[in-house]
């Protein structure tokens, strides 16, 4: 089905980025942060598909795991690499706007350091697809099981661990003059989520066909 | 259920014998314990005197650098004469015989535990032993969920190549709250007002983070070892 | 593989005219990059980070810095690494679609590829 989706896809994200910047330019500054809080356009949606990203992957390693399902597997390892780089963007967007807004580079944010970690157990799991050698499917699916359930421990975690340090509020709350645009990105980014998935999980197939293919040679 | 027990209890037994026999783990790890120990305080001592609250710290990073250090070779020991295999072809069930080294390897981590706790009492005057009760606790809980994660990704990585490398790269990732509550924990105990109240709250984080993942462990060894 | 030529399509981005246009779009995209980096260097090393969170209102007006470039900067990181990413899935689909035709050559009609 995302197939059949993927081109019209395609031409709904290209459009929805297209008219996103006019839209974030036209929306009304944030009161006490000022014209930096327009990083929140990009940077929240990003760090929502970042998490639609991991647990996507959880989700498809498990039943990978436990229904030996080779179209999940392909399924998780798309997720898994867009998690990543979605996590990326969102930790290079962050600290420019931490910069600006309370003065650090890196304020301690529950959620800022939630990705980071995250974002090493998803890196961990594609340097183990990359660097375990044959059978390290299996493990990378286990590996993302166990990222998956972490989530709420480390976010309780560093939540309490980092009273100690400042508190500070990232997601503004949004006054309707600033929702509609703020919606319209994460729809955008959802639609961008939705195209590199379909086209990640089809590269997997059609290396799936070459390995079938190349065994059938050797034979 | 109690054949469970037993089985894990054999394999348990079996792995101390090993060790005592060539008291190879003990020795090394428990060295390379003092050792970091060592570079730690001397990373944290300012002008003949300790940072503050910084044993907390070397203590935890002890037990996790130790900790990896004994999970990988447990597992590799078992590679020679093709052990691994044996003990899982043995017609008992995997999750007990999962059981039986985890126990195996807690009891070596707390042995070691031992030896640094001595030594960072030794260095930074004993503020370690204000709350031996809840220490211990937060120590064991912590030990636990350490090694039931750790023991899951050796048993896994034993057979792919470059393991050495990948143990610390998928350890630590996931071992994260154990540390942050950890360290938190007995900062919450160490410093000049103790504060009980967040080191329990630390030491149940812990007791859960136990919990899940020992079930998860215990849940996805079987279709993680069949190959 | 009629069902959506999605490997084709990016296909004939690598080879085609079109990703000369897309070039040229993610160059223009890159443009304000040197130049946002550089005030963003030397803000920093004329302004150090503080040591603790102060939020920004009670700063005092001099030593807030310019938000434009950081927000540019964030912007261009965010359409950079997007851009990036397609040019890898477009790289490593000609590289299998390569494979795929070798391997069909050499394996002759008898073999289905599906």
């Amino acid at each position: 089905m995302t197939r059949r989706l993927f081109n019209p896809l395609l031409v709904v994200a290209a459009g929805m980025f297209a008219a996103a910047p006019i839209l974030v330019a036209l929306a009304p500054n944030e009161v006490t942060m000022g014209l930096v809080a327009k990083i929140v356009y990009f940077h929240v949606p990003v760090w929502f598909m970042m998490f639609l990203g991991v647990f996507i992957c959880g989700i498809a390693s498990g039943v990978y795991l436990f229904k030996d399902k080779q179209s999940a597997d392909r399924l998780a390892v798309s997720a898994a690499e867009l998690a990543v780089l979605f996590g990326l963007m969102g930790l290079t967007t962050g600290p420019l706007w931490a910069r600006v807004s309370w003065g650090l580079w890196w304020p301690w944010d529950v959620r800022t350091t939630l990705a980071l970690i995250l974002e090493l157990n998803f890196v961990a799991y594609l340097l183990l697809r990359k660097y375990g050698g044959p059978g390290s499917e299996k493990l990378a699916a286990g590996l993302a099981l166990f990222g998956m359930f972490n989530v709420p421990f480390v976010y309780v975690s560093v939540n309490v661990w980092r009273t100690l340090h400042p508190e500070t509020t990232v997601v503004p709350t949004l006054p309707g003059p600033m929702a509609g645009p703020f919606w319209w990105c994460v729809i955008a980014y959802l639609a961008l989520f939705l195209v590199m998935l379909s086209g990640r999980r089809r590269l997997e197939e059609q290396r799936a066909i070459v390995d079938r293919l190349r065994l059938a040679h050797e034979r | 259920m109690s054949e469970f027990f037993r089985i894990a209890w054999l394999v348990m037994q079996k792995d101390i014998r090993v060790e005592s026999r060539s008291r190879e783990l003990v020795y090394t790890t428990a060295f390379f314990a003092t050792s970091c120990v060592l570079v730690f305080s001397i990373a944290f001592v300012r002008g003949g005197r300790p940072i503050d609250e910084a044993e907390a710290g070397i203590v935890w990073v002890a037990l996790a650098y130790t900790g990896q250090l004994a999970l990988s070779r447990t597992f590799e020991r078992e590679l020679s004469h093709d052990a691994l295999r044996g003990l899982l072809l043995a017609p008992v069930e995997r999750s007990s015989v999962f059981v039986g080294k985890l126990l195996g390897i807690v009891m070596l981590m707390v042995v070691v535990e031992v030896v640094v706790v001595f030594f960072v009492s030794l260095f930074f005057s004993g503020t370690l032993f204000k709350h031996v009760f809840w220490f211990s606790a937060l120590m064991a809980s912590g030990t636990i969920g350490f090694a039931a994660v750790g023991a899951l990704f050796a048993a896994m990585l034993a057979r792919t190549q470059s393991r050495t490398v990948l143990l610390p790269v998928l350890l630590y990732p996931v071992t994260v709250p154990i540390l942050i509550a950890g360290v938190s924990g007995t900062v919450a105990l160490i410093q000049p007002e103790p504060n009980l109240d967040l080191a329990r709250f630390w030491l149940a984080l812990t007791i859960f983070f136990d919990v899940v993942f020992l079930t998860l462990t215990l849940w996805t060894f079987e279709p993680l070892m069949t190959e | 593989m009629s069902d959506i030529n999605f490997g084709r399509f990016l296909l004939s981005w690598s080879t085609g005219r079109t990703l000369k246009v897309i070039l040229a779009f993610v160059v223009s995209m890159c443009v304000p990059i040197p130049g946002s980096s550089a005030i963003a260097i030397s803000a920093q090393s004329s302004q150090p980070a503080l040591e603790e969170f102060v939020p920004i209102a009670e700063l005092p007006e001099t030593d807030r810095l310019p938000a434009a470039p950081f927000l540019v900067a964030a912007y261009s990181v965010v359409w950079i690494l997007a851009f990036g990413y397609f040019w890898l899935l477009s790289r490593r689909f000609s590289e299998v679609e390569r494979d795929l035709a070798e391997l069909k050559n050499v394996l002759g009609d008898d073999l289905d590829a599906k």
